[in-house]
């Protein structure tokens, strides 16, 4: 029912992204048991950058493509309770360009979005707090911030 | 199958990186269909622009750097292949997408210009316009000032080469002037050189016609007497 366009482009994306992706990102259609395969929902994997308290957890992550991507941005989400300012407790990810009215544009692909999530991780957006968890700590109490990361980071360690 | 090593697929997936990637549409991400270009050079399939312009986006930005786009002013791309595709083949359900918007064109190129015939031209310039019959400035022009003695017995050629010059006076005083009114000139020049020649030919007419009088009233008087 969706789109020529919607699948259309998820193919491309998808061709993109076995032909070349960042070292340590994982994405990937999901594929149901009986073996057909979900262009509209992607599983990934984002790893924390080395050199920093994020370094070592690769930290999953599912996007859904709606019947208007790419007019319209993917909804990113990282398990709930995921810890991070910008990350609301059902765990959608808040960032400018997954923002339809803001930073969205069809041209950004699943790799620049993986990209850019990846930096968010470490840079967060004090301005834009989405829980009060990481937000309190983050801005209060730095060092117990950094402990929670790292703890965090060890939840999610590499898949092989 | 052992025919195929391996470099000929990398060198396609190489060749779809490099060639084939300048001419993706930037929304679905394939090879642009009825390809568009926009005032900010970024390549769509047009029903994939169609679409984002007319439901999605809120004031007509470029899909890759938000730049305000017109659709009048968005470019279609003619390539020499096959144009009698279906603009609709790439169907969206439920939507129609009307044609393309044309291509603007602008006029065909004037042809090369005689360039050196022109500039002769001015040269030869200076000294006819006077020499048309205005005396205090053809006084100047030592060489043709017999010719402009005479110029009097030619007043309709005079007047057209006048009409060429809408201010004589003004002619008269420029002396930088020949770069003034280049079309005046091309038309003048191609008519000024002929003058000369029709007024020397008329001068000669003139006097073979006086000749012929003069002799016929001699052999008139031969006879009478």
């Amino acid at each position: 029912m969706s789109g020529g366009i919607t699948l259309g482009r998820l193919t491309e994306e998808r061709k993109a992204w076995r032909k070349n992706h960042p070292h340590g990102f994982v994405a990937r259609p999901e594929t149901s048991s009986d073996g057909t395969v979900n262009l509209m929902v992607w599983h990934c994997l984002i790893p924390g950058k080395a050199n920093t308290d994020w370094e070592g957890g690769f930290y999953p992550l599912t996007m859904h493509f709606s019947e208007d991507y790419p007019s319209k941005p993917p909804k990113c989400k990282f398990p709930p309770n995921f810890f991070h300012p910008n990350i609301y407790p059902s765990g959608t990810v808040c960032l400018s360009i997954l923002s339809e009215d803001s930073g969205w544009r069809p041209a950004i692909s699943v790799k620049q979005v993986l990209i850019g999530i990846q930096d968010l991780l470490d840079q967060p957006n004090p301005s834009d707090p989405a829980q009060t968890d990481g937000y309190h700590l983050f801005m209060q109490q730095p060092e117990e911030y950094r402990s929670r990361v790292r703890q965090q980071a060890k939840q999610y360690p590499s898949p092989v | 199958m052992n025919r195929q090593p391996p470099s000929p697929s990398f060198a396609s997936s190489s060749n779809n990186n490099t060639d084939a990637g300048d001419f993706e549409c930037n929304i679905c991400f394939d090879l642009a269909q009825d390809p568009i270009v926009t005032l900010c050079g970024h390549l769509f399939c047009w029903p994939c622009l169609y679409k984002w312009i007319h439901i999605h986006s809120h004031s007509h930005e470029c899909p890759v750097c938000k730049a305000l786009i017109e659709e009048e002013k968005l470019v279609p791309l003619y390539g020499r292949g096959k144009n009698s595709t279906d603009p609709r083949s790439k169907s969206i359900p439920g939507m129609e997408i009307p044609h393309r918007p044309t291509g603007q064109r602008p006029e065909t190129a004037p042809p090369p210009h005689p360039n050196a015939f022109a500039h002769q031209g001015y040269g030869f310039m200076g000294g006819f316009g006077p020499f048309g019959g205005f005396a205090p400035v053809s006084a100047r022009f030592g060489g043709f000032t017999l010719s402009a003695a005479l110029g009097g017995l030619l007043p309709s050629i005079f007047n057209i080469q006048v009409n060429g010059f809408p201010n004589p006076n003004m002619y008269g005083a420029g002396h930088g002037f020949p770069y003034g009114y280049p079309n005046t000139f091309h038309g003048a020049h191609a008519q000024g050189f002929p003058h000369h020649q029709n007024q020397e030919e008329q001068v000669d007419s003139n006097l073979k016609l006086l000749f012929m009088v003069v002799g016929f009233c001699v052999l008139l008087s031969v006879i009478w007497s």
